[in-house]
């Protein structure tokens, strides 16, 4: 056996254990469980919040009880969350760490536990890692605090720097967007607050790792980026979350400012264990010429919804999102674009590749919007599913709008399977069965992986690979 | 019955009539039908079957039932060998000389002598598509249409031609294929306004049943009036090693909705699902279409145009679906539009869900319009721009005739369209 696959071996007999764990949780502040105006006051209170967003909240709340579950069009298995077992806020009221020294050591077990190198984490020009509700860590070079970058968590962004956040906050994905959206809007805390000066280029792309290690905590994080005039940023997360008997909750919106000439993308590896629901509102607003590209993959969680969006607002504007998601048993992956083109000469791109293992379910929803009057608007979606086992599923749903002569959009889908000759022509070279689909199913994706920065490819690939594992055979 | 009916009243508030000559058994499943429609809801915007849909624009409650009149059709040419309806009334029934066995009679006749096939078809199929209200209500109210019925072994060699003329109020045609094993027929459908102004409404229904190994090629053309609406709700059905070979063209009408389902339900079976529209003014195209694959090694293949002038607006909405065991499926999905105007409209909602291993599907939408590069192409041998747009979107739309094997139906279906595209000349 040679050394990369004795690798994947060890890392494949550790998989069971490997985020099925937790650490004696010690929280100073909890809000209890369910959701009222009282826990809205208490969140409130203990942030030390202004007054605007304790209305904005109370405001969120009623519109979340209003909003009826999606269920019309989404998954039945919705119903299925309990909002009265959840417990809204937890923290351990510290303040977010300044250097890695003082992070708790059962986090960084964690860390160590998911098989992140630290040299790969020193490399990292800012590192915010997110324990529970509130931000445990957080590193902002001095190199990119010296170029005017404002990195900060949601509460220290709507307090220190209301004049700047404030005008978008709530504002690229409204409070009414959705129930989930609604409330996150309500009971949100965490989360990265950035704004990139003009003709700032954030060299390093910033980064979050979080993880939620409460039983039956929902983690609302929050985060909003704008990026000025001509300036670039990355930002990377990712998360994967310890194992538990009852459902958890996660509800994430990020909203996303890329001014005129600005270009920002986002990047998210998320490994969920498969008790996790994960309900999130992403959307970005590309002005003049500005790029937004979102760079998605999905491993893991029981049910994820979550369909990244770029609104182009002004002419020249572009979008994309690159999506990934592998669903194994008990696994749904419901995720996909929303593309609004709302100014001449906007072009977007969504390719989206998925993997169904064992009894996993992958659905693609996709929306693109052409209004008329426009001109030369151009989109292309093309999305690839991947069948490895007789019992898994997946679902193609794009619907593609599109008025006036002036504009050009194609929609391609296509449901495959790993061949059968594929993987003699692999076991006769001397890989095992589980190895050949591995080797496959990271062929299948190989070329949007690539997209991904050199860390996270590295990571994914050993996520892929354990993944793969047992669904041989 | 002893119900006493007034011609005008809404076909939503107006109990099925009582046919004298009809069986018992269809006056009871009409009341039942009737019953269920009532129970029904309406399609509203919010259900996922109707999204894009123009609901408004359908207003149906207002439509007060086609008064039967032979008149209508005095001093007009009636189609050699056609069956004939006018405003649901039976104005020429052709004396049909066909290959034994074959069967090819008036709905009145067929509720007489082959109710079983009735029962099975007309008053047991669903409408899976949203339009389950609108099936019942028919059901409750079908007196006009045709039933084909060929044994097994039998061709039949000349396509069975049925007319139905629509005037001011509702209609309701129907037409049931029922052919069983190794037989082969084709059945062509017009669906015509009497003259250029009435307000009609079709509510049509058409089920293609092929037994084991059996051949049907369907044409159904909608070529109304720009006051009229239709709606057409269809199925297929097709047992092992069936082929059948549908194409529906829609012309006419102010607002138009089509619902389509296969169901291949026998091994080695194969449905292919053709469609082409031109669309001006403010016409509305919707469609939406089903492939169910039940079994497996079946195929299904579609493909829709569109050309989409003015105002015009279509919408499409497709679902492949191959069920758990289905392995070794082909489906293909695709639908395109040629957007000729900046204020046309085009939504596509192309969709797949697949359950089984070993299939091969795929779907594509794209929406596009005339290239510059082509016009010029055209004009520089001395064709007017004009006419280089007329026939690039006649070109365009003719070129989904390729996999029709029919020549009765490629006949007639060219004919149609290019007399269609004679109003953009």
């Amino acid at each position: 056996m040679n050394e990369e696959s004795r690798t994947v071996t060890t890392i494949a007999q550790e998989k069971d254990t490997l985020g099925d764990f937790s650490f004696p949780e010690h929280h100073k502040f909890d809000a209890g469980y369910g959701l009222s105006e009282s826990t809205i006051d208490y969140i409130c209170d203990v942030k030390g919040e202004p007054d605007w967003v304790r209305a904005f909240r109370k405001k969120a709340l009623g519109i979340f009880e209003k909003k009826p579950m999606p269920t019309h069009w989404a998954t039945q298995d919705l119903e299925n969350i309990d909002f009265d077992k959840i417990r809204y806020y937890l923290s351990d009221g510290e303040k977010p760490k300044r250097s890695w020294d003082e992070v708790p050591d059962d986090v960084k077990e964690t860390f160590e536990r998911l098989g992140i190198p630290e040299q790969e984490r020193a490399f990292l020009a800012g590192v915010e890692a997110q324990f529970d509700s509130e931000a445990a860590y957080s590193n902002v070079k001095d190199a990119v605090a010296e170029q005017g970058v404002i990195f900060v968590n949601s509460t220290e962004g709507l307090k220190e720097h209301e004049e700047i956040f404030r005008p978008w906050f709530g504002k690229v994905i409204p409070t009414s967007d959705n129930k989930f959206s609604a409330l996150n809007s309500a009971v949100f805390s965490g989360g990265s607050f950035i704004y990139v000066p003009p003709g700032v280029k954030v060299a390093h792309p910033l980064q979050a790792y979080f993880r939620i290690n409460s039983e039956n905590f929902g983690q609302f994080e929050r985060t909003l980026i704008i990026v000025d005039e001509g300036a670039e940023l990355t930002y990377m997360e990712g998360c994967t979350a310890p194992k538990f008997e009852t459902s958890t909750l996660h509800s994430a919106v990020v909203e996303l400012v890329a001014m005129k000439d600005a270009k920002l993308q986002y990047i998210t590896v998320q490994n969920w264990s498969s008790n996790v629901f994960n309900l999130v509102t992403k959307r970005g607003i590309a002005h003049q010429n500005a790029e937004v590209r979102w760079i998605d993959c999905n491993i893991g969680s029981r049910l994820t919804m979550k369909y990244p969006g770029v609104v182009m607002k002004e002419p020249g504007a572009r979008g994309e999102v690159v999506s990934i998601a592998l669903a194994n048993d008990g696994q749904h992956q419901d995720t996909g674009a929303k593309m609004v083109h709302a100014a001449d000469n906007t072009t977007s791109n969504v390719v989206s590749k998925s993997i169904s293992v064992g009894e996993g379910r992958a659905t693609y929803r996709g929306l693109v919007q052409i209004p008329k009057h426009l001109k030369g608007c151009v989109n292309n979606t093309e999305c690839d599913a991947l069948l490895i086992n007789s019992k898994s599923k997946t679902e193609t749903y794009p619907a593609i709008s599109v008025k006036g002569n002036k504009h050009a959009t194609q929609h391609e889908a296509s449901v495959s399977q790993v061949s059968e000759e594929q993987i003699f022509y692999m076991q006769q070279r001397g890989l095992s069965e589980a190895e050949a689909m591995s080797l496959s199913v990271n062929g299948f994706v190989n070329d949007l992986v690539r997209e991904f920065p050199m860390e996270y490819s590295v990571e994914l690939k050993r996520l892929i690979d354990l993944e793969m594992e047992g669904s041989v055979g | 019955m002893s119900v006493t009916v007034t011609q005008n009243q809404s076909i939503f508030s107006r109990l099925p009539q009582a046919d004298a000559s009809a069986p018992t058994w269809l006056t009871e499943a009409r009341m039942a039908a009737w019953e269920r429609f009532l129970t029904l809801p309406m399609p509203g915007p919010k259900d996922e079957p109707w999204r894009f849909a123009s609901i408004s624009r359908m207003q149906l409650e207002g439509v007060s039932a086609a008064v039967p009149d032979a008149g209508a059709v005095v001093g007009q040419d009636l189609p050699a060998g056609a069956f004939v309806f006018s405003n649901q009334h039976p104005v020429q029934v052709p004396a049909l000389s066909l290959e034994k066995g074959v069967v090819a009679c008036t709905l009145e006749d067929a509720a007489r002598e082959h109710a079983e096939l009735l029962r099975r078809f007309m008053l047991a199929q669903e409408a899976p598509l949203g339009s389950e209200k609108f099936r019942q209500l028919h059901a409750a109210n079908a007196q006009s249409g045709v039933l084909v019925f060929v044994p097994a072994g039998v061709t039949v060699e000349k396509p069975i031609v049925v007319e139905h003329r629509v005037g001011e109020g509702a209609v309701f045609p129907y037409t049931l294929v029922v052919a069983e094993e190794n037989s082969q027929v084709t059945v062509i459908e017009r669906i015509v306004s009497q003259d250029e102004s009435s307000a009609g409404l079709a509510l049509g229904v058409f089920d293609l049943y092929a037994s084991d190994a059996a051949r049907i090629h369907y044409l159904r053309t909608q070529d109304l009036n720009g006051s009229s609406k239709s709606i057409a709700i269809g199925t297929t059905l097709a047992e092992r090693d069936a082929d059948v070979k549908s194409l529906l063209v829609n012309l006419g009408g102010a607002w138009s909705r089509n619902e389509h389902v296969s169901h291949l339900n026998g091994e080695g079976s194969n449905s292919d699902m053709l469609s082409v529209s031109v669309a001006s003014g403010d016409q509305e195209i919707d469609q939406r279409t089903f492939q169910e694959h039940h079994a497996r090694n079946t195929t299904s293949d579609l493909l829709f145009k569109n050309a989409l002038y003015d105002r015009a607006r279509s919408v499409f909405g497709g679902l492949i679906r191959v069920d758990e065991g289905a392995h070794q499926t082909d489906a293909y999905q695709t639908c395109r539009n040629l957007l000729l105007s900046d204020d046309a409209e085009a939504h596509s909602m192309p969709g797949l869900e697949i359950n089984a291993d070993q299939v091969k599907c795929s779907h594509g939408s794209t929406s596009g319009q005339i290239e510059e590069e082509e016009i010029f192409y055209l004009r520089a041998r001395g064709i007017s721009e004009v006419q280089a747009r007329r026939l690039i979107a006649l070109g365009y739309i003719l070129d989904t005739f390729e996999k029709i094997t029919d020549q009765a139906i490629l006949a007639e279906a060219t004919a149609a369209v290019e007399a269609r595209f004679n109003d953009f000349s």
